[in-house]
């Protein structure tokens, strides 16, 4: 069971792993094909309770902690398709939290729907400008009475086609050289909302069955109820559940490197070439013997830091730490497990070609190893 | 090693969960096994299941099907008024399937074995009937309740343990029961009857079948290193084995 997991967890991870047996891994290839993933799986984890780990009973949640996230987490991640685990964390770890800060009647709205995977989130912060520099972002909104008109673009919107609750990141006032921290703001914007024009479908080298979308807002009205924390004030929000992000996309990279990495041995143990398993040939023993210490290693940082996490005490600069150090390694996992099957490794029909797409975003999504770099840094003062 | 719940009892969990939903009242787990049973319990409670009784002493490992049956339908009888009763046909580890009967048997209540569908239930004439298939059909099975269902293979599609469910198992009962709790003499038996010592049957051995390969290559023409009268010779000697070894020609 290992020291951050009891029984329930565990009972909760046999749950998880026959939902992802039965329901995700049948279809993974459909869904890859389409480029989404359909509503009625979002229903169908609303109903066991997947959406809403964290949040409390009142609206429909379970009220649990991060361990049972990363429960969640670890269990997809093992699909076989990364898209999935993005798609399924954008709406329950990266777009919905921004809700506990809202008011409490907006939570009442939303969370409900949200929890029971009726309505899908989406978060709206990068633009075609840059991603990165959060404060640097162009696109703004101005207050008209009770309404705040959004104008400006996103681009990279994990569910960006078809979620139904936008969470929407724009400057209010203008760019203050002194503080440029100062006026982003967090805004819900729902998909009716007038003046939000859905662009097309991004085709992408990986992550297919997850939908990612360019937005446009011409106008787009926007009522002040829906503005969430104080107006100008959303910077530090945005940073605090970047915390989150980055975690999350740590255990994707952790649990679906690890499973890559055991069709890799199976494969090793039966492949034959020169009258022995591939298995039996010091190279490939080695570098097999290199890449499960590396998962171990990775694993077991991620776990510490969610626990961290779970406690309120996960600094900016560990978490850093862990999706730098844990995204890198998925990435050096890819190109050498794929090394092990060859030629077989280059085809499609092999998932592993799929995880070696798939893997290549995780450096780059939910900040950058260079942003991450930067944050460990300028913590160390150097 | 990983230890599962028997598949057979995940769907009698599965059965008297789905009985509940539809006529309400109240579900128990009653179990008898080392301390790692609770993981099970605590899954059908996060399925749904109301309460738990989980019988936990070392003097009971390996007990044979007689002692379990009685031991269980001692805590049954202790629980109080009862209308049904759901046990897995079997036990997939030794593949035992008398505890639901012996259990029927001692407390006096008709059993329907490999139960594939129950058809109805009349809360109101307190009878229950069920569907058993046999060869070429099902048979149609009215008994007066209490009774005890055993359940097959694939009888329903046993849900999953939802997180909210997993969350309020944390505060339902789970009761333990040790060998010093039961009177044993009144039940008539005694602690030498119990375990694997006092088991009426004994498990002499267990052995895994031996698989014999019985596949045998003979080097033939695709050798590029045979010549001519070696080809003769190896038909020969294939045409020997044929009809000596394989006895097929």
């Amino acid at each position: 069971m290992g020291w951050i997991f009891r029984e329930e967890h565990e009972i909760f991870r046999k749950s998880v792993r026959q939902f992802v047996e039965n329901e995700v891994i049948p279809h993974t290839e459909e869904w890859e094909e389409k480029g989404e993933i359909p509503r009625s799986i979002w229903k169908r984890m609303g109903e066991i309770g997947f959406l809403g780990i964290e949040y409390p009973e009142e609206y429909g949640g379970a009220g649990a902690d991060f361990i049972y996230t990363l429960v969640f987490m670890e269990e997809i991640s093992r699909c076989g398709a990364m898209g999935f685990p993005i798609s399924v964390s954008t709406h329950t770890d990266m777009a919905s939290p921004y809700l506990n800060l809202g008011t409490e009647e907006r939570r009442k709205k939303y969370l409900p729907q949200i929890i029971k995977g009726e309505k899908i989130c989406a978060i709206a912060v990068s633009e075609p400008s840059g991603g990165s520099d959060v404060a640097g972002i162009h696109t703004y909104a101005v207050r008209d009475e009770d309404f705040y008109k959004l104008n400006g673009s996103k681009i990279f919107i994990t569910n960006g086609v078809n979620a139904d609750i936008y969470f929407v990141v724009a400057r209010v006032g203008e760019l203050n050289e002194e503080d440029r921290h100062k006026g982003i703001s967090i805004f819900i914007v729902d998909k009716e909302t007038s003046g939000l024009k859905i662009g097309r479908k991004l085709d992408k080298m990986g992550w297919l069955c997850s939908d990612t979308a360019e937005l446009f807002f011409e106008g787009c009205r926007v009522p002040c109820k829906n503005l969430i924390g104080k107006e100008g004030e959303g910077f530090p929000v945005i940073m605090r559940n970047f915390q989150r992000e980055r975690l999350v996309i740590s255990i994707i990279s952790v649990s679906a490197s690890q499973k890559a990495l055991e069709d890799a041995i199976n494969y090793a143990r039966e492949r034959v070439a020169f009258e022995r398993p591939l298995s039996k040939f010091q190279v490939i023993r080695h570098r097999i013997a290199e890449m499960v210490t590396q998962i171990e290693a990775a694993r077991q940082l991620t776990y510490y830091v969610s626990w961290l996490f779970s406690q309120g005490k996960a600094t900016d600069m560990k978490v850093s730490m862990t999706k730098l150090y844990t995204t890198e390694i998925a990435n050096r996992i890819a190109y050498e497990v794929l090394q092990i099957y060859g030629g077989y490794g280059y085809m499609r029909e092999f998932p592993v070609e799929r995880f070696y797409r798939d893997a290549r975003a995780l450096t780059i999504g939910a900040g950058t190893s260079e942003i991450m770099k930067e944050i460990i840094a300028k913590r160390l003062e150097l | 090693m990983k230890w599962v719940l028997n598949p057979y009892d995940e769907f009698a969990v599965e059965e008297a969960l789905r009985t509940k939903e539809q006529f309400g009242g109240e579900v128990v787990l009653v179990t008898m096994g080392p301390a790692r049973c609770r993981e099970a319990l605590r899954t059908g409670l996060a399925m749904g299941a109301d309460s738990s009784v989980h019988i936990e002493d070392d003097n009971f490992a390996f007990s044979d099907n007689y002692v379990v049956g009685k031991i269980i339908a001692n805590e049954i009888k202790n629980l109080g008024e009862y209308d049904l009763i759901f046990t897995g046909f079997k036990i997939i580890d030794d593949e035992s399937v008398q505890v639901g009967i012996h259990i029927a048997e001692e407390l006096g209540i008709p059993h329907v074995a490999l139960v594939s569908k129950v058809v109805r239930i009349d809360p109101d004439q307190k009878r229950v009937t069920c569907q058993k298939e046999i060869d070429g059909g099902h048979v149609i099975v009215d008994v007066p309740m209490p009774a005890l269902i055993t359940c097959p293979d694939a009888m329903n599609e046993p849900r999953y343990a939802s997180l909210p469910g997993i969350m309020k198992a944390k505060k339902k009962p789970l009761k333990e029961v040790l060998v010093d709790d039961i009177n044993l003499e009144a039940l008539g038996l005694s602690r030498e009857s119990l375990g694997k010592d006092g088991a009426r049957v004994k498990t002499t051995s267990i052995k895994v079948p031996q698989i014999e390969r019985k596949l045998k290559v003979i080097t033939g023409k695709d050798n590029p290193a045979v010549k001519g009268d070696e080809i003769i010779e190896s038909t020969h000697e294939l045409i020997k084995l044929l009809r000596e070894e394989a006895k097929v020609v």
